[in-house]
């Protein structure tokens, strides 16, 4: 809990909401681009901005963005299966980021949490696919997705850590 | 940023969570010997045959109803030419050629894979 800050004024504070929703939205537009073997599937990068929302300011923001996030993307996009997938993601990995952060924050760094809701965020998405097929055939695929989550998993957590220092010193509130 | 005491342990965990997703996988393996195609919809499989049959030009529909899925292969592998889905990833995925290899319909509930009593942890993670 190092760089929890007190939440400013309340419309600064939605403000806050809404840019960590914006930029997790682009975020997310953007590794839409990245081929994965299936349709609708991402890496979880735009997950750093709920992350750092957690470290910040506490899971009320965390769900909040991740929420507005999903919504937003899919009134976008119309795409169903994106939605399904991240959805699907986002209901495993959150609370475990959640649990992990506001429980063993002293003894858990947060690249460290960031990695194990990586591959909760990977499973959940496969999860939702095989659930949309119809078919655990596709779990194949979860060796080497959960070895693309460590890598991302540990990357998005440090940035986030270092987002939130940056973030956390920069205000006097 | 360094780490905290108990890092080891998450990471054990997860380590041990990934090694327990290659033994499953590779338990759970098919082992036919030699290359099949194979389609499954909605948890059936509908289409199995040798994908040797599965030569240049042969096209193989596999629809169903008002869904329409036309597979065939070409020298880059076999792959979806024909689909009525909405938004037709299934149509822009990498052809298969290899075991592992795999495209899905989600909108259509369709997979098509290639197995080989050959495909396991490693093979798959070649894709
Ligand atoms: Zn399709």
């Amino acid at each position: 809990m190092e760089y929890r800050v007190k939440p400013p004024g309340k419309t600064k504070h939605m403000l806050i909401i809404a840019m960590f929703t914006s930029m997790a939205m682009v975020t997310g537009f953007i590794e839409s681009r990245f081929p994965l073997p299936f349709p609708g599937m991402r890496l979880g990068i735009a997950n750093i901005f709920p992350l750092t929302a957690l470290i910040l300011y506490g899971p009320a923001e965390a769900i909040s963005v991740a929420g507005l996030r999903l919504a937003l993307s899919f009134f976008l996009s119309g795409n169903i299966v994106a939605l399904s997938c991240s959805a699907g993601g986002i209901i495993v990995s959150l609370p475990l980021s959640i649990a992990l952060y506001e429980y063993f924050a002293d003894v858990l760094s947060v690249p460290a949490i960031s990695v194990a809701s990586a591959f909760a965020f990977n499973a959940g998405q496969l999860g939702a696919i095989a659930l949309l097929l119809g078919s655990w055939g596709v779990l194949a695929y979860l060796p080497p997705l959960l070895l693309c989550a460590a890598a991302t998993g540990y990357a998005i957590g440090s940035l986030a850590s270092m987002l939130a220092r940056k973030l956390s010193s920069g205000k006097q509130t | 940023m360094t780490g905290k005491k108990y890092d080891w342990l998450l990471y054990s965990i997860l380590a041990a969570s990934f090694a327990l997703s290659c033994a499953l996988v590779f338990a759970t393996r098919p082992k036919d010997g030699g290359l099949t195609f194979e389609a499954v919809r909605g948890g059936t499989v509908i289409e199995r045959r040798r994908a040797a049959e599965l030569t240049d030009g042969v096209a193989l529909d596999l629809s169903s109803g008002a869904m329409t899925n036309i597979v065939a292969s070409d020298p880059t592998g076999i792959r979806m030419v024909l689909a009525n889905c909405p938004g037709g990833d299934c149509l822009r995925a990498r052809p298969m050629k290899n075991a592992g290899d795999m495209i899905v319909c989600i909108p259509h509930k369709l997979i098509m894979r290639i197995v080989s009593s050959s495909v396991g942890a490693i093979d798959v993670m070649s894709y």
